[in-house]
This record gives structure tokens, sequence and C-alpha cells, in this order.
């Protein structure tokens, strides 16, 4: 008996960190990624639809982005904003772009990707605690790589958690 | 003891020498800000680090009010990282620590732009940029 319950102790202990999290495509364009990951982490073009994208880079949006001043020299601007629509959510392949295009109601142009209904879904209050976003660590829902260690890989199935057992990351 | 002080002033000059090629493109970049300054003002004499310094740490009023000074995102030392409102860690504004500071005319020209506006509410004058360039690449 006390074998079988060791047995499986050892399974247990054995289980792998959940996998089930979506996986999108990497920023493969350098101008993109430089440019966007300026002041946060570069967000990969499938978390928003295409139409989120157009308005964000417009030289007036850039000019207020999100209380920032973001201009660009229009070369850059141009050569980023056709990158973000051709790698948009419902555009690029997979799974998690179709997802996140179809928990966006139509004519609807979220211009943050926490508030897409997939982002919202996926770290609702059961999920993860609201009060967590605010913690000294994250500090706030845009540092995607406080949790999400693979978040610049496009990794996004590994989170770490306020209060997480893992206590060696 | 000769071959002491030899080597003592061969290694000064090198180093002496050293640090003027090292940084070229920097000269350029304060060349043409001195150019331009002289251009917009007849009596412009030359950059000023304590100018540049007052201008980078004082408090302003004219741009956005949570970014009233560069040290705001910066730090007051320029040898240590700064951070961004989204929390992403900003390289030293140092020379010292960042040695590829100053050096692009372009991506100058891109954060002038933005960060003037932002912090002052304008654009900086070209003996602004100068007197900045020159504070921080002597830290």
């Amino acid at each position: 008996m006390r074998l079988v319950v060791l047995a499986l102790m050892g399974l247990l202990a054995a289980v792998p960190v959940r996998a089930d999290g979506p996986r999108v495509q990497v920023i493969a364009n350098p101008t993109v990624d430089k440019e966007c990951g300026a002041c946060h982490m570069a967000f990969q073009p499938e978390f928003l639809p295409a139409r989120s994208w157009k308005k964000l880079m417009e030289p007036k949006e850039l000019t207020n982005h999100f209380g920032e001043i973001a201009t660009l020299p229009e070369a850059s601007r141009v050569q980023i904003e056709a990158y973000l629509l051709a790698h948009a959510a419902g555009v690029a392949p997979g799974k998690e772009s179709g997802r996140v295009a179809a928990s966006i109601p139509e004519g609807e142009i979220p211009l943050r990707i926490t508030e897409t209904g997939r982002w919202l879904q996926k770290h609702r209050p059961g999920e993860v605690n609201p009060a967590d976003f605010q913690s000294p660590r994250v500090k706030s829902k845009a540092n995607c790589q406080a949790c999400h260690k693979g978040a610049s890989q496009g990794l996004y199935d590994d989170e770490i958690r306020e209060g997480s057992w893992r206590f060696w990351r | 003891m000769i071959k002491k002080v030899a080597a003592f002033a061969l290694v000064l000059t090198v180093g002496v020498v050293a640090a003027a090629l090292a940084n070229p493109q920097r000269q350029a970049l304060l060349d043409g800000f001195a150019a331009q300054a002289k251009a917009e003002d007849g009596n412009f004499k030359g950059f000023s680090s304590e100018r540049g310094k007052e201008l980078f740490q004082a408090k302003h009023v004219g741009g956005k009010p949570e970014t009233p000074s560069c040290v705001t995102c910066h730090t007051a030392d320029p040898k240590g990282a700064g951070q961004t409102k989204a929390g992403k860690e900003i390289p030293p504004m140092a020379a010292s620590r960042t040695p590829t500071r100053f050096t692009d005319p372009a991506e100058l020209e891109k954060w002038f732009h933005r960060n003037c506006n932002q912090v002052l509410g304008r654009e900086c004058t070209a003996r602004e940029r100068g007197d900045v360039i020159v504070y921080l690449s002597a830290q």
C-alpha cells in the first residue's frame, strides 16, 4: 500500500507544467521588432485584428499612443503597418489568430489587446486574480513576460502565477 | 624607471587616441548641431555640459504631466538603467555604459522629437541637443 502511495506521489511529481496555452507567430521583421519593442514588449500582430492595427498606426494616433508620443518616420510607419496588417488576427495562419478574430464583435476596433474577448476570457477573474496585475513584480497588464516567460518567442503556454509554487523562478 | 614612464606615456597616448577615435560619429553629429546652433544664434559659443545637465534634470511644465522631466523615465543617474511607463528597461544614457548613444542621426532625430515634445511640449533647439549630448557623453 505504501508503495502504491509512493508511486502515485512520484507520478504526480513528474506531471509537467500545463502546456495548453496559445503559440503565435514570432515577429520576423527587425524594424517592427525594434520600433514596437522600444518601450514595451513587441506584441505579436495576431493578437489584434487588422482594423485595430490600422487605427493604432495612423500618424495622428501615434502622436498619442496611450499617452506617449510614438511618432515614426513615414517610411518605417508604412513598413510596420503593412507587416501588422499582413499578420493580424484572422489573417495570420494558426488557431490563435482565428480565436482572437472570432472573439471581437464585427465593427468593434479594440486598441488594447487586453480588451479583446480572447484576452479577457483567458485572464478572467476565475483564472487570474485581477490584483496580480498591480503587484510589484508584474506592474501592468502590458507586461506579458512577467508571467509568460516565453512571450517574446510567441509562447504563452507557461505561466508564473503570483504566489506560484515554482519558487525557483 | 624610464621604462615605467615610457610605458605609462604609451598607455596614456593610446587611451587619448582611442577616446578621440572612438566616437567619430558622435563628433560629426555634434559638429552638425554646432553649425545649426550657430545659424540659429550668432552668439553661440559652444555647447555646455552644465546647461545640458540642467535641461536633463529639471522639471518642465510645457509637456505631458506624467513626464515632467527627462529623468522621469531615464532616472537621475545617467549611469543607471531607466524604465518606460510600460515597465521596460531603458539602457543607461551615459555613453560610458551604452557606447552606441548619440551615434545614429536617425535615432537621435526620432527620440529628440518624441521626448522633447513629451517633456517640454516643443522641439529641442540644436543648442539644447548638443548640450545634452555633451553632458551625457561625459558620464
